[in-house]
């Protein structure tokens, strides 16, 4: 399908928006929007292969902490900052014959849960592994925002630039639920995910048509929930649960036929012309439109989360745009100083493109402030550092106005202490959702509940 | 996986034994005899005698392993889309769309990992608007209420691949009559294609097992395995001629129709496994670096990947072509732009033609290797990872922790190989590095961009000596990758590799100890036709796990569950 899509409508209840002009400048409008002032809302943004641990400051002070080097791109922002450094992921509690590689596993650190089998090799091991069996924080949450507002359609955006494939290395978001392999494939075209998120912006539809349209479809999505619910009861068990997982989805596309939007700000994006985007040197233009698509689906409340990711673990992206030869990966596993430079160049470009995600969301607005207000940016990655595959020292930045709900302009310093598991679990307490004490695997947890440490 | 300790028993059967050409060295004698009920220790068949194994308790009552419910693919879903009479430019711009699906057991048919998950719904959903909208339905009734009954009986015919019952019909007939409220005739017979282009009998290949026992395929379901198999799409009129006169019910009968159906232009589409199998469908994602490779056209990916897929036609299309000839033949295809890149110079034009370039043997030897590189060399350790992996199906460890990956340094004056050779003085390293370098070394007289040379990137003069390790019958030395390529043709653990690969593709999962019996007819099969490429389809389309589906399980562990240790008769 090629963008515009005018032939797909994704269609609204009565009194939907129905405008299709373009320009940024309307997004920039600051009349009040019709929706809840106190919505919350949250960004996991992935980086791939680590960084370099001891380079991430050069004073590590709590309120006078100096950013190193590839860091430098957040200093303008650092009074809505919070750094967690030497955050431990707690992996090694896991037996080691239940453990994929800290690759594998740091990839689905969303989803701390054990593994099942599987054919993926394990590196260093005689042996293989599956998906990880349960569902990403972004996934589970998400779960609970619909749970208690049907009105957004979207459970939660998944996105990955780069990388048609799709496999234990680059995909960070799971369905589950807990015991279950079921991985969520991410959309990797901004150009189709805008095509399919928001052609309901373009469709000059009067009212009756719309609400024609929308009772077949839900008379053809009752159809097909039927059909499903009738072969379930005819095939073994393992395809049983495949067959829910459908279902599962049938009941997902409903719950879209009903959305609403009244956000002012809910205005169709002037993209520009399509690109592939898929070659390297189309990462940074990716993200951008990813980072609009994102900022746009919370102000027509579309969904409350997304899960981006720069890559997928392991990336061997080439940045040539830095006058990069070599592969990411490749370079992340050298030790010399040579490598870390690069690492230290690639990751300052990468952290200089996350900052293009905060001005799309402090350039929309939201109630009597913009989306930055509302929002908590939680940028992790996949190991610590690099070579070492160290998990026991991660640095998770925690970005955004998020209603004034964690520390600001702060450095943590965990020592390698810590659980990313009980931030997570911080994660649902931060989106309303206070009775979750523990997410995931209880081995990956300290066992005392959400990080108070990082609240402020 | 097969354990070491399992490879090491049988190696010392296969060293006595005296398989079609397979072994290059040892006295010929039989293999020695298997008890009626001992089978081997599987999950493959390794060395074992298929005759022997079929001899077996266990292979007296069919075998079929599971038979699990199976996702259209992305392709499959396409041509099953054309085959509706949708415009093929409205198709290939809907299934552009979809998100790939996920990989497992390096291919990307499996059918564990086909779900239907909330984006993927909603882009079928997408696909089925598009669709419909304008559909037109040409009737003879005038009358449109006859003609919204005869369009939902042929087309849903064809889009469940099997006549609708009465309460589907009427089900659909509902979607049509409550459309007929808000929309004229066509808008809601569109309607019930939409419906139908969604339904769970359209997304997926629908089995219904039987709750009792191990039963046969036929009919509509067979129809489905064969066309789906060799064809990528639904039964063609022939086929379901054929059902409905109750003709495609004998192991036989699907033998003829397999045989049809490979001499069908349709059939290239064989070709995808091939694109999968050796990471053709990889090569758009080459890239070079502009410095070191100047005058490397853009087209390289798109020539590679025509050069194998006009070498495997040509294969494919000869009866008598072999798993020997694919990996040992002393040609390749070219067109006037591969060729000059390749540095030869009599091919002229676009087309693809069969040239005999020296040093090209088999596939191995073209450029879809390339594949494997990086921008600025070629990569011995990804090249006989290859090799380990999919050619003999050995599972070799990603990288530890802490892994080292920095070559240079090493020695400036070293090529790749020796730099290789240093590391591998690691203990930690050469556990994995032994299996994998020697492999790939042979191949270093191909650069990174598919074109023979003499020195290295650096000017280092080109040494292709390897060695073979840690495999049943084909372990020593090789001293390029023609000869590489003859010691796995002849290999009977590379020749078993080829049929799991196969196996793994067309049944859309892994092959387990269940599939012994499947394995070793297949294996006979193949082996009394001289290992023929398209013998093999053919021989597939007769084994247990084609012929049979599973008994229906309703719980973990219940009886009928693969690997369960139910009670079936016989289970090893």
């Amino acid at each position: 399908m090629k963008y515009p899509m005018n032939r797909r409508k994704f269609l609204l209840g009565a009194g939907g928006v129905a405008v299709a002009l373009p320009a940024l400048e309307v997004m920039r409008d600051k009349r009040a929007r019709a929706a809840d002032p106190a919505v919350r809302r949250i960004i996991f943004e992935f980086k791939p292969n680590g960084d370099e641990t001891d380079a991430r400051f050069s004073d590590l002070s709590t309120s006078d902490y100096v950013l190193g080097e590839f860091l430098t791109p957040l200093d303008k922002y650092r009074n809505d900052l919070l750094f967690l450094h030497r955050l431990n992921k707690q992996f090694d509690m896991i037996p080691l014959l239940e453990r994929p590689d800290r690759h594998q596993q740091g990839g689905s650190s969303l989803a701390p849960w054990a593994f099942g089998e599987g054919d993926f090799p394990v590196g260093g091991e005689e042996r293989t592994i599956g998906y990880v069996l349960g569902p990403s924080a972004d996934y589970a949450i998400g779960d609970r925002v619909i749970a208690d507002n049907p009105s957004v359609p979207y459970r939660h955006l998944v996105q990955r630039v780069g990388d048609r494939e799709n496999h234990i290395w680059n995909l960070s978001a799971h369905a589950g639920p807990p015991g279950q392999k079921n991985p969520v494939i991410p959309e990797t075209d901004p150009f189709e995910s805008y095509a399919r998120l928001f052609a309901f912006l373009d469709t000059g539809q009067a009212t009756e048509a719309i609400e024609n349209n929308l009772a077949m479809q839900r008379s053809v999505l009752d159809l097909v929930g039927g059909q499903l619910r009738e072969l379930q009861n005819q095939v073994s068990y393992q395809d049983r649960q495949r067959l829910e997982l459908h279902a599962e989805a049938i009941r997902d596309l409903e719950r879209t036929l009903a959305t609403t939007s009244g956000a002012a700000q809910c205005r169709a994006l002037e993209l520009g012309a399509e690109f592939d985007a898929y070659p390297d040197d189309s990462h940074v233009k990716v993200a951008q439109i990813f980072f609009k698509i994102s900022a746009l689906a919370f102000a027509c409340d579309l969904t409350r989360v997304v899960n981006f990711n720069w890559a997928g673990n392991t990336s061997q992206r080439v940045y040539a745009n830095l006058g990069i030869s070599e592969g990411h990966h490749d370079i992340s596993h050298q030790s010399d100083g040579a490598a870390f430079g690069l690492v230290r160049q690639i990751h300052k470009h990468l952290w200089e493109g996350s900052t293009m995600l905060y001005e799309e969301l402090l350039a929309t607005p939201d109630g009597d402030g913009t989306l930055w207000d509302s929002t908590a940016i939680v940028h992790w990655n996949e190991l610590g550092q690099g070579d070492t595959h160290s998990t026991h020292d991660n640095l998770v930045v925690i970005a955004g106005g998020a209603h004034g709900y964690f520390k600001k302009n702060q450095l943590l310093e965990f020592g390698d202490g810590g659980a990313f598991s009980d931030l997570l679990a911080t994660c649902f307490h931060y989106m309303g959702f206070e009775d979750v004490q523990e997410f995931g695997d209880p081995r990956l947890s300290l066992g005392d509940g959400p990080m108070g440490d990082v609240v402020a | 996986m097969p354990s070491n300790k399992h490879r090491l028993a049988w190696a010392s059967v296969l060293a006595t034994s005296a398989f079609l050409g397979s072994v290059a060295c040892g006295s010929s004698s039989e293999a020695p005899a298997v008890q009626a009920n001992e089978l081997p220790e599987g999950p493959w068949l390794d060395g074992a005698d298929p005759k022997q194994v079929l001899a077996t308790s266990f292979c007296a009552s069919p075998q079929p392993g599971d038979s699990p419910l199976r996702r259209l693919s992305n392709l499959e879903y396409k041509n099953t889309l054309l085959s509706l009479g949708f415009t093929g430019e409205l198709v290939e711009s809907a299934v552009l769309a979809l998100p790939s699906e996920p990989e497992s057991l390096g291919f990307r048919n499996g059918a564990s990992a086909l779900t239907v998950t909330s984006l993927m719904a909603q882009n079928y959903e997408g696909v089925a608007e598009d669709l419909s909208t304008d559909y037109t339905f040409s009737c003879d009734s005038a009358e449109e209420s006859a003609c919204a009954d005869t369009m939902i009986a042929e087309v849903g015919a064809k889009t469940h691949r099997r006549p609708l019952t009465d309460a589907e019909k009427a089900a659909y007939r509902g979607i049509y009559d409550q459309a007929t409220e808000f929309f004229d005739h066509d808008e809601s017979l569109g309607w019930v294609m939409r419906s139908m282009l969604q339904s769970p009998h359209f997304l997926y290949r629908v089995e219904i097992p039987d709750p009792s026992a191990v039963s046969p395929v036929t009919g509509y379901e067979m129809a489905n395995r064969l066309s789906y198999m060799l064809w990528q799409a639904p039964p063609d009129d022939a086929l379901r001629t054929l059902v409905q006169a109750g003709q495609l019910e004998t192991k036989e009968q699907v033998l003829e129709q397999a045989l049809r159906m490979l001499g069908d232009p349709r059939a290239e589409s064989v070709l995808d496994f091939f694109r999968q199998w050796l990471d053709l469908d990889e090569l758009h994602e080459v890239e070079r670096d502009a410095t070191l490779y100047p005058s490397v056209s853009g087209q390289l990916a798109s020539l590679f990947k025509a050069e194998t897929e006009s070498f495997l036609l040509h294969l494919l299309r000869q009866s008598g072509a072999s798993y020997r000839d694919l990996l040992g033949a002393e040609y390749t295809f070219v067109n006037a732009e591969l060729a000059e890149h390749y540095g030869h110079s009599a091919v002229e034009g676009d087309a693809f033609e069969m040239v005999e370039v020296p040093g090209r043997h088999g596939i191995l030897t073209q450029g879809m290797l390339a594949a494997q590189d990086g921008p600025t060399r070629t990569s011995i350790v990804r090249r006989g990872l290859k090799i380990r992996t999919d050619f003999l199906c050995q599972t070799v460890p990603a990288p530890p922790d802490t892994v080292d990956l920095t070559l240079d340094g090493l020695g400036k004056d070293l090529t790749q190989a020796q730099r290789l050779r240093q590391h591998r003085e690691d203990v930690s390293c050469a556990k994995c590095h032994t299996r994998m370098d020697p492999l790939g070394q042979v191949f270093e007289g191909f650069d990174a961009v598919g074109r023979a040379r003499s020195v290295d990137e650096y000017g280092n003069a080109i040494v292709t000596d390897g060695e073979v390790t840690d495999s049943i019958d084909a372990d020593g030395p090789v001293t390029d990758v023609a000869d590489l390529a003859d010691r796995l043709a002849g290999s009977v653990e590379a020749q078993q590799c080829y049929l799991v690969q196969n196996l793994r593709y067309y049944l859309g999962r892994e092959v387990s100890a269940q599939d012994l019996c499947t394995q070793a007819q297949l294996t006979q099969y193949w082996r009394d036709r001289e290992l023929s490429l398209t013998e093999l389809l053919v021989g597939l389309t007769q084994t247990d796990a084609f012929l049979y589906k599973a008994q229906r399980v309703d719980a973990p562990g219940a009886t009928g569950a693969p690997g369960s240790g139910g009670d079936q008769g016989g289970e090893p």
